[in-house]
């Protein structure tokens, strides 16, 4: 996939990109400050790779699980997103009519009030496909990454 | 002096989900859900006929009779007899001897399969859980009688994602469902499936449960699981029980852990556990990472300790005190908080970690195994398999067993 995912604007600490799929991303600046990482995952990796992750989560096939939602894991689950060890990301489509733009945050294993895990078909999909190796897969069924 | 930890990893061939040692017999759980089993006893004559009686006798000590291994005499001809020692230790050529087992077949039980992914598994008083997306189910599984049929009963049908089983009771974690809890009606001389215990509900969040003797450590994902206190009773022996032993009659009501663990990392006494709750202890970088029974693996902003929790008396409020034994510099920083989950073995606590498979003990952190593995699985109330464990790989099982040097 050819990357052309860039930087259009900011207001105020929020950063829009136009991702590959010509979608307009908020890299969310809560997920971005220290302050509010008792109720919000922290991202590891810069602005330009969030928005990347996004990207790839979205083609060339929408990685969602019909939750409304897309993942994103790294091939092999090699990449740490989040600044607790994230593997997993997710990112929030907008229903239609919604003025919401696109934003997404790193995803760890179970604890209380997380939103959301990655359903059991798409991991095995993703198993499948050989994007991540039966250890890993295992592990996120489980709720360990 | 450094210790090193030599191990010995018997391979089998297959592609399993789980597996546990109980009463002289390995039990498999296929990627379908069914039942296996195999008796230990021809997989030892296969490490015989295939690496001869040498390694057999070290299989023996390290994985077949952990009892034998604990003993003082043991020990003393370990320490006291050097020569014996390192003709012992001789078939390990480095740290680790893997043996392919071939040429032994398991056989599919009569239980009923399990429906849907095993995300844990349990088996105790010849009772086998099995738990997963589609909810936790029970059997009946007694190795002196393999081939007897079972139904496999519904306990509940929402997503369990972890089950222990001891004390009378099975305790699972549900999610937002809770930790549930159930008695387990062994059904002598009756059908065990006819008028079962109701479930109770015991706390309302759970992702993994542990227990620290027969008290349950219920973890949330926060800073620290909650406690529960067990209120048990002694029940004379009946069926196939020998000795008089403690049944768990209900637990109290969860306490909070985090203040009792902070305080006793700065005292060298005893603190009572009071329920004191702490907000944002995550944030403040202090996290039990796991347990090995009754001892928490704390990290402090990186610094790795244990902590005892003593609930011994009935009388008192279970107290946390430092462990001394287990020394921060001996615990490998990378290994200990990068675990992803804990278990208990007599030695200490093993650690599954994403790619890698740690042992802590008092004398060290070691690397057991240095490549990923599915699932890992200790057998800490096992009286021949408390010092050793099963891991799963992508097409085989490994029986783990270890001896540090």
């Amino acid at each position: 996939m050819k990357r052309t995912c860039h930087y259009v604007r900011s207001n105020g600490t929020a950063q829009y990109y136009l991702a590959c799929d010509e979608n307009e991303y908020l890299c969310h600046p809560h997920h971005r400050m220290p302050s509010k990482a008792s109720t919000k995952s922290q991202w590891a990796i810069s602005r330009p790779e969030e928005c990347h992750t996004y990207c790839q989560a979205s083609l060339p096939t929408p990685s969602g699980d019909g939750s409304g939602g897309l993942w994103y894991i790294s091939v092999g689950a090699e990449r740490v997103l989040g600044t607790k060890g994230e593997r997993l990301a997710y990112f929030e489509i907008p229903g239609d009519g919604e003025a919401v733009p696109r934003h997404g945050y790193p995803v760890g294993p179970n604890r209380r009030g997380t939103p959301h895990r990655p359903d059991p078909v798409l991991v095995e999909s993703w198993q499948r496909s050989g994007r991540i190796a039966r250890h890993v897969a295992d592990k996120i069924r489980r709720g360990r990454i | 002096m450094n210790s090193i930890l030599k191990s010995i990893r018997i391979r089998l061939p297959g592609e399993w989900v789980d597996a546990w040692l109980y009463k002289e017999t390995a039990v498999f759980w296929s990627p379908d859900g069914f039942l296996y089993y195999l008796p230990l006893r021809e997989i030892r004559a296969a490490i015989e006929r295939i690496a001869g009686r040498h390694v057999a006798v070290v299989a023996d000590y390290l994985v077949f009779r952990n009892d034998w291994k604990q003993s003082k005499q043991f020990s003393d001809l370990l320490t006291f007899v050097p020569n014996l020692r390192d003709s012992l230790l001789s078939v390990f050529e480095g740290d680790s001897l893997t043996i392919e087992v071939e040429g032994v077949d398991q056989r599919l039980s009569r239980s009923a399969p399990h429906v849907g992914y095993i995300l844990d598994t349990a088996v105790y008083g010849n009772r086998v859980y099995s738990a997963g997306e589609s909810g936790l189910f029970e059997t009946e599984f007694n190795p002196q009688f393999p081939e007897s049929e079972n139904p496999t009963i519904e306990v509940v049908d929402n997503e369990v994602l972890a089950v222990i089983a001891n004390g009378g009771r099975a305790a699972f974690s549900c999610g937002e469902a809770g930790l549930r809890t159930r008695s387990i009606e062994f059904g002598f001389g009756k059908v065990w499936w006819d008028n079962l215990a109701k479930v109770g509900t015991v706390d309302d969040y759970s992702i993994d449960t542990s227990f620290s003797t027969l008290d349950l450590l219920n973890y949330t994902g926060d800073a620290a699981p909650h406690f529960l206190r067990a209120r048990t009773r002694w029940e004379d022996p009946s069926g196939s029980a020998q000795y008089r032993q403690r049944i768990v009659v209900d637990y109290d009501q969860p306490l909070e852990m985090i203040g009792a663990i902070r305080k006793a990392l700065n005292s060298n006494h005893r603190i009572a556990m009071s329920g004191e709750v702490v907000t944002d202890s995550l944030e403040t970088g202090l996290k039990v990472i796991g347990n090995s029974n009754y001892h928490l693996l704390v990290s402090d902003n990186g610094r790795h300790s244990v902590i005892n929790i003593s609930a011994l008396s009935d009388s008192k409020p279970a107290r946390l005190y430092r462990n001394r034994g287990f020394r921060e510099e001996k615990m490998g920083s990378g290994l200990v908080s990068n675990a992803i989950s804990t278990q208990t073995v007599t030695s200490g606590f093993l650690l599954e970690g994403f790619d890698s498979t740690g042992l802590i003990t008092e004398r060290g952190t070691y690397v057991v195994i240095d490549e990923p593995r599915v699932r890992l699985r200790a057998f800490p109330r096992s009286r021949r398999h408390h010092d050793c464990f099963v891991a799963i790989g992508d097409n085989f099982v490994e029986l783990v067993g270890y001896i540090e040097v």
